[in-house]
């Protein structure tokens, strides 16, 4: 079976349009989203009403949680202070732009979703917030990969795609406390493991504007990144329409996302 | 002896003077004509010539005490410049781009060296300074603001210099020209500043048309670390700093 996989759509209503229309394209018979439906763009009203009225599984983003919970970042939600400047601007416009329907919709999303040995998350299973980056260290990887009980992870957040592959190996884990004796050491197998991340719909960060997503068929595990071309000078004239920073429409038109994201592999999420 | 400096902008006048400071041992010294508010020609080239003598406006009379490089500005006329000349032994460089038609610099100059190619603008050139005296600056904001700087996104830029006091206590230079396609900040060989707001002069230069003034000032501020947080950041730096002493 063909699945669509897509995430970051960031109210990027223009990009989530031709994206659908894509999926359709490809045939893909069920289509799964990885959050952060609204922040920064400018219909995060419109985006989550299409994404609520076609069904998709949806899965709740770090922007989604923010905007029904309050900012509480760590330092990889702002690697800059200006980066936390623009972010809080966005919070604020977008925090009086959507509608009590639409906060409750974000409040019922889930912080993962499994089907059979696939999972959903935004950022890794431990927290929304958190980024899996493609150069952090394998172990960790794996850990995060292990701690979902799935063989293949779905995950964005990024906004760059990738498809890793953890090859299967022996670990050995020996825990080491302070006032008690040394445990002995533990040691299992791991399968091969894949973490997909399907880049982002409505704030690309790989240098073009154009949106990205997976394919993924769930018979030939073959992955599919799909870039697809949208009309984002209507985005970015909606940006400064709507009162935006008109920074935000000149990064996007770049593919530079509206504002930069963390990209230290070693950080480890503290919210 | 003065020796004038002229030249378009961003066609290497300092990279030529610092080049010629180089292979000198005599007293030299440097002056920049309305540069004063934002002295970072000056900074650069005293950091890397420590020996370099800075005059400042109101010391021209002092300008033959040594050998003195006058880098005139781009938009100085020459003409203003000229009872200066006038007054001193000097010798006349233009330096000039192989694609630029510069009459007017190869009638006054007694020495044409050749710059850098730049790409020329089709509107007139704006000119924008900001004086960051006192202020410290985040690196990644500032690496942020400063491509986006120079990848248009406040304007069409030409040229852009400035010097920063960036959290680590360290002064950073960095210096875009059109054509150059490197994002670079170098640190100065000069002390780390880590009490308080620093005492020195920092700033920016930018050349170009279109220029966005209101957008940059705000970006540039929202570079800056707040006082509150400065002490904090700089207890950070030192015990980093007593640390790698101590490996070592």
């Amino acid at each position: 079976m063909k699945i669509a996989v897509m995430s970051c759509i960031h109210g990027n209503y223009a990009a989530l349009d031709a994206v659908l229309l894509d999926i359709d394209r490809q045939k893909a018979e069920k289509i799964y989203c990885l959050g952060d439906l609204v922040g920064y763009g400018p219909y995060p009203n419109a985006v989550v009403e299409q994404i609520r009225s076609l069904d998709i599984p949806t899965v709740q983003g770090c922007w989604d949680e923010d905007i029904v919970e309050g900012l509480n970042a760590c330092d990889c939600s702002y690697p800059s202070l200006l980066a936390e400047k623009r972010g809080k601007i966005a919070h604020e416009w977008t925090n009086k732009e959507v509608n009590p329907e639409i906060r409750e919709y974000l409040a019922q999303l889930p912080h993962t979703y499994k089907e059979d040995n696939l999972c959903f998350v935004h950022g890794s299973p431990s927290s929304n917030h958190e980024y899996l980056l493609p150069e952090m260290d394998a172990f960790t990887a794996l850990e995060r990969v292990l701690s979902s009980d799935a063989d293949i992870l779905f995950c964005g957040h990024t906004h760059v795609p990738y498809v890793r592959t953890l090859d299967s190996g022996q670990l050995q884990v020996k825990v080491r406390q302070p006032d008690q004796d040394e445990q002995p050491a533990v040691s299992f197998n791991t399968p091969l493991k894949r973490i997909i991340n399907v880049g982002s719909v409505g704030e690309p960060r790989h240098g073009r504007p154009n949106a990205t997503y997976v394919i993924y068929d769930t018979e030939t595990e073959a992955v599919n990144l799909r870039e697809v071309e949208y009309n984002y000078q209507a985005t970015c004239a909606a940006i400064l329409d709507a009162g935006l920073p008109p920074i935000f429409a000149w990064r996007l038109a770049r593919g530079l996302e509206f504002a930069e994201k963390a990209d230290d592999p070693t950080h480890v999420c503290e919210r | 002896m003065i020796i004038a400096v002229a030249s378009p902008p961003g066609a290497g006048k300092t990279h030529w003077i610092h080049q010629q400071l180089a292979h000198t041992d005599k007293p030299v010294g440097y002056f920049s004509p309305q540069t004063d508010s934002v002295p970072i020609d000056a900074t650069y080239l005293q950091s890397e010539c420590p020996q370099l003598k800075l005059y400042q406006t109101g010391e021209e009379a002092e300008l033959d005490k040594t050998i003195t490089y006058l880098e005139i500005p781009w938009y100085l006329d020459l003409a203003g410049i000229e009872p200066l000349l006038q007054t001193y032994d000097s010798h006349r460089v233009a330096i000039i781009p192989s694609d630029t038609d510069s009459k007017e610099l190869e009638t006054w100059a007694d020495e044409i060296i050749p710059g850098n190619n730049d790409t020329k603008p089709t509107t007139a050139l704006q000119i924008h300074r900001g004086v960051l005296t006192g202020e410290i600056l985040d690196f990644d904001s500032l690496a942020t603001f400063w491509l986006e700087l120079i990848q248009g996104a406040y304007g069409d830029v030409v040229r852009a210099k400035g010097i920063f006091d960036l959290v680590d206590g360290q002064v950073y230079y960095s210096d875009f020209r059109l054509g150059k396609s490197e994002l670079e900040f170098k640190p100065l060989n000069l002390p780390r500043w880590l009490n308080g707001k620093p005492d020195r002069q920092s700033g920016f230069e930018i050349v170009g048309s279109n220029l966005n003034k209101a957008e940059i000032a705000q970006t540039v501020r929202d570079c800056c670390v707040p006082e509150s947080a400065i002490n904090h950041y700089q207890q950070q730096v030192k015990e980093s700093l007593a640390t790698e002493l101590e490996v070592v």
